[in-house]
């Protein structure tokens, strides 16, 4: 958990985060679940933390948490210092840019109608409408940052007016990576990027994350629900089990020597996965 | 018995919404029957506004509504102004002449519906499910207005059928089975009319919930076992496709009374179609609010007919409500 | 949305229809409300190309009717035809003025024939007025009321669907319950009653606008539940939540993300409930309660067909009929195709869509 880095201050802190989900009218018995009991975590900057855990143990609703669009019930979470809680809506609105999300599925998270230059831009259009008439982009400088943010993914330029449908799996995460960039976050939180990918494509996946990270000093929250890529592709490691953390390590001290029981199933299943190489998903 | 207490209580939630809902509207209408009849010279004004006074129409709404709706409630739905006697027992009268020919019309065209669109399901894209598909599409664009005037001019041209009515002129003389028959003669027509409007539709639908069934492996295994297409037909598809036909029909029960007022009217069937009419062009109020909620009542009734029947003949849902 | 032939053909008829009849002015050759009592209940006017000594001729022509004044009329039929002259056809002549769309006025019309002879392509009804000008005329009526009534049922019912779709909780179930009582009351009844409660004797433009409002306010359950149901759909899908992390308002997401897949129900829906809009404006004028006189309107040309004498002989009277029958074939034929194309584009996606 304790690396050298030069900030001592981490990106992201979450203290006691809970969040219960409950369904059913006021006169029907209400069926309740506890998808967060007492969350504590912490992320350095420029670090790639993985949050491991089977599904359901609650790693999606903390995602969620942490990219605002949930609300959690108790709890603390300061992202650079600021206690998101205590923020205002607007101040909210203005923090969001900062902490971006890339989905699971990029064929449901990529609308379907819209050419992949609209989808990259997206967002700076979206943040334009806030801001009001006073910052427009023009559409010659929008069409110039998403050719270059499609280079920095690796995806042809030209491509632009192409529709989702028309990419591969790989490349269509390529092009969610790009639209997660285009507000220039500091915090990139990855919810089980690599499903449905084929091994090869994940590694040039993987390789590519981790090209951005040094380059544009990313901070990574990477939720996956097995312990295979974590390996390559994080500093420390969270296990997360029924919404609690259980064990939180360093990669190496956790693959050598895991302290909690339900982190054995888990390593199970990766070690045997790496020896079959076949994709999960 | 669920069922039963959700569809009552929708029915009932209906029957005042919509009862209020007329009154409050008619109140809001200019002009009523008084005043159209204000336009008639020949009644003096005096009589007017005596027969005014008679009938309370100055009382406040909630006043009139209130005890429109106590009365209703004990069955007296109030008085029609242009027939001069009390609306329930001409609602009934007129209510019995229209269930007469729908009822027949829906049990002959469920008789048709049901073999045709078997058969068509059967062989599709045979030459008797293209034939059935043709007549369908050209039916369909074909609207009950016309259909009506096309064999109300059949009729005429031909003499073969009544222009018309119910019954014939000297129906009284007749004795018990001329009656019968003058009564089967003129049906024949609207029938025919309200049979060609209703088809196609049912067609369709029993012909797609067959086609579903059919493409089921128990059928296929029916088949291997060496049964005989025709049974399999009816005695195992069509059993199994029954879900979405009965609801279905309990729609076009629903609808027995409120279906036919077009062919009604030009047919001159005295049924609550023209009833309705009349008494809209004559602002004749109770008579008005009395059929429309009638009617309203009927087809939601009908539908929790319908789901009743829903529940006798699928055992899935029996034991889904067991749960 | 590829221009297939299953789409060109029904396009085609009811742009021409529908042109025709907004051009209504330019294809009538007379007013449809001038009655000429002298040639009531006649025949449509025959159209001769070979003449009296048996040459064939390039320009139509027609012969004077006994009613106007060409034969004696005690002799004669007032639809007889008086064989001694005969009236050629031309093409845009000038008649009597109108005005197009309220915008424009003109007096060129597509036929005529040279004064007094009279051109009725469709007859005259028992005033003496030119069925076809009346079925033009008409049609504006019919066609438009059908319209404007689908577009307000739509709006009403995308509006509607969409805010119990997205917001879900008390407005939902408000709307819903909404729904399912306008889905259960017997429909023309209701128009009917509706229409009772309105007005009466007002002037036509009222009544128009009238009809419009009372057929489109009863259809908005239908669309509504279904657009409610895409949009429950489209709601929880991942590209939402996306747009919401980048700071997305509600508004947007509604504007740019969920509407627009509300497309192909809206116009599945349309070409379904345009037809039957045209229909319900046509019954309710058969009934008596549509357009007053003289304004002419399809379902009170065809409401003289209740006539005996009428009925029996007059058979030209069935036109706006056939009309219809034509409008809803083209919109059956349109409705087929859209249903083709999903079914197409169901087949043909996989998990993209």
């Amino acid at each position: 958990m304790l690396t050298s880095s030069p900030k001592s201050e981490p990106l992201l802190r979450i203290e006691g985060l809970t969040k219960t989900y409950s369904q059913g009218r006021w006169w029907e018995k209400r069926f309740e679940a506890k998808a967060l009991d007492g969350v504590d975590l912490a992320l350095q900057t420029g670090k790639t933390l993985a949050l491991v855990g089977r599904s359901g143990s609650g790693k999606t609703t903390l995602a969620m948490c942490v990219a605002m669009l949930e609300k959690p019930d108790s709890g603390k979470l300061w992202f650079d210092g600021c206690d998101l809680s205590s923020l205002s809506m607007s101040e909210r609105a203005m923090l969001r840019p900062r902490i971006q999300l890339v989905f699971q599925d990029s064929a449901a998270a990529l609308p379907a109608r819209f050419t992949a230059a609209e989808i990259i831009e997206e967002p700076i259009v979206i943040q334009h409408h806030h801001l009001g008439s006073a910052n427009i982009a023009k559409i010659k400088d929008r069409s110039a940052l998403v050719r270059e943010l499609m280079a920095k993914v690796g995806l042809p330029p030209g491509w632009a007016n192409r529709r989702p449908r028309q990419f591969s799996g790989g490349e269509r995460q390529r092009l969610a990576i790009a639209r997660a960039l285009a507000l220039q976050p500091s915090l990139l939180i990855l919810d089980e990027p690599f499903t449905g990918l084929d091994l090869s494509v994940r590694g040039q996946i993987v390789n590519l994350l981790l090209a951005l990270q040094a380059d544009l000093s990313l901070t990574y929250l990477y939720i996956s629900h097995d312990l295979d890529l974590v390996q390559h592709f994080s500093d420390t490691v969270a296990v997360m089990d029924r919404g609690k953390i259980v064990e939180q390590a360093s990669v190496t001290d956790l693959f050598r020597s895991p302290m909690r029981a339900e982190t054995y199933p888990l390593l199970r299943q990766a070690l045997s996965a790496c020896r079959c190489a076949h994709s999960h998903g | 018995m669920r069922y039963l207490a959700v569809h009552f209580l929708q029915g009932a939630l209906l029957f005042l919404v919509v009862s209020l809902l007329s009154f409050t509207f008619l109140e809001l209408a200019p002009g009523d029957f008084f005043q159209e009849m204000r336009l008639n010279p020949q009644i003096s004004p005096n009589t007017v506004a005596r027969l005014r006074a008679q009938y309370a129409i100055d009382r406040p709404l909630p006043v009139r509504y209130g005890h429109w709706l106590a009365s209703a409630l004990r069955g007296d739905l109030g008085f029609s102004f242009a027939y001069g006697s009390p609306v329930t027992p001409l609602l009934l009268v007129r209510a019995r002449n229209t269930l007469l020919l729908t009822g027949t019309a829906t049990l002959l065209a469920w008789a048709w519906a049901l073999p045709l669109g078997a058969f068509c399901a059967a062989r599709p894209g045979g030459w008797l499910d293209r034939a059935c598909s043709m007549m369908t599409t050209t039916l369909l664009a074909i609207p009950e207005l016309l259909l009506g005037l096309c064999f109300l001019l059949v009729g005429v041209r031909t003499g073969w059928f009544p222009a018309g009515g119910m019954v014939s002129a000297r129906f009284e003389d007749f004795n018990r089975w001329q009656q019968v028959t003058d009564l089967l003669w003129h049906l024949v027509l609207p029938v025919v009319v309200l049979v060609l409007g209703s088809l196609p539709i049912l067609l369709r639908h029993v012909r797609a919930a067959l086609l579903e069934v059919l493409d089921s492996p128990f059928i296929r295994a029916a088949f291997g076992h060496g049964i005989s297409r025709r049974r399999i037909l009816f005695r195992h598809a069509l059993p199994a496709a029954i879900n979405p036909l009965v609801s279905l029909f309990g729609f076009s029960l629903g609808a027995l009374l409120s279906g036919s007022l077009l062919a009604e009217v030009i047919m001159s069937w005295p049924g609550l179609g023209p009833l309705l009419l009349e008494a809209v062009l004559a602002r004749d109020i109770y008579v008005v609010v009395g059929a429309v909620t009638f009617s309203t009542i009927f087809l939601v009734a009908g539908m929790a007919l319908g789901d009743l029947l829903l529940f006798a003949s699928d055992p899935r849902i029996r034991s889904e409500a067991l749960i | 949305m590829r221009l297939t032939r299953a789409w060109t053909l029904p396009l085609v008829s009811l742009a021409v229809i529908h042109l025709v009849v907004l051009l209504a002015g330019f294809f009538s050759p007379y007013d449809p409300t001038i009655q000429d009592r002298t040639a009531p209940n006649c025949p449509p006017t025959r159209i001769h190309w070979i003449s009296a000594d048996g040459r064939l001729g390039w320009r139509p022509f027609v012969y004077g009717l006994a009613g106007n004044g060409f034969a004696e009329p005690m002799q004669a039929q007032p639809c007889a035809e008086d064989q001694q002259t005969p009236y050629p056809v031309h093409f845009l002549v000038r008649g009597a003025s109108y005005n197009i769309l309220g915008a424009m006025t003109s007096d060129r019309h597509w036929l005529g024939v040279p004064a007094p002879a009279r051109i009725y392509l469709m007859g005259t009804d028992n005033y003496g007025r030119d069925v076809f000008s009346r079925l033009l005329y008409g049609g504006q009526i019919s066609l438009f009321a059908g319209l404007l009534a689908t577009v307000l049922s739509l709006t009403l019912g995308v509006l509607l669907g969409t805010l119990a779709g997205f917001y879900g909780g008390w407005s939902d179930a408000m709307i819903m319950r909404g729904v399912e009582l306008f889905v259960a009351l017997p429909w023309l009844y209701l128009l009917l009653a509706l229409r009772a409660f309105l007005p009466l004797h007002t002037g036509p433009r009222q009544t128009f606008l009238l009809l419009i409002a009372v057929i489109g306010l009863l259809g908005w359950a239908r669309p509504a539940r279904l657009v409610r149901g895409v949009v429950l759909s489209t709601k929880e899908r991942s590209h939402l939540l996306a747009a919401r992390c980048f700071g997305a308002s509600d508004l947007y997401l509604l504007r740019r993300h969920v509407l627009p897949e509300t497309r192909s129900v809206v116009l599945t829906q349309a070409a379904l409930l345009i037809p039957q809009y045209v229909l319900a404006e046509v019954t309710l004028s058969f009934l008596g309660l549509g357009v007053s006189e003289p304004v002419p309107s399809w379902g009170s040309m065809l409401a003289t067909l209740q006539q005996y004498h009428v009925l029996v002989s007059d058979w030209w009277m069935f036109f706006p009929g056939l009309v219809l029958v034509l409008v809803f074939l083209s919109y059956s034929a349109l409705s087929n195709a859209m249903q083709e194309d999903t079914a197409k584009a169901g087949i043909g996606s996989n998990a993209f869509s």
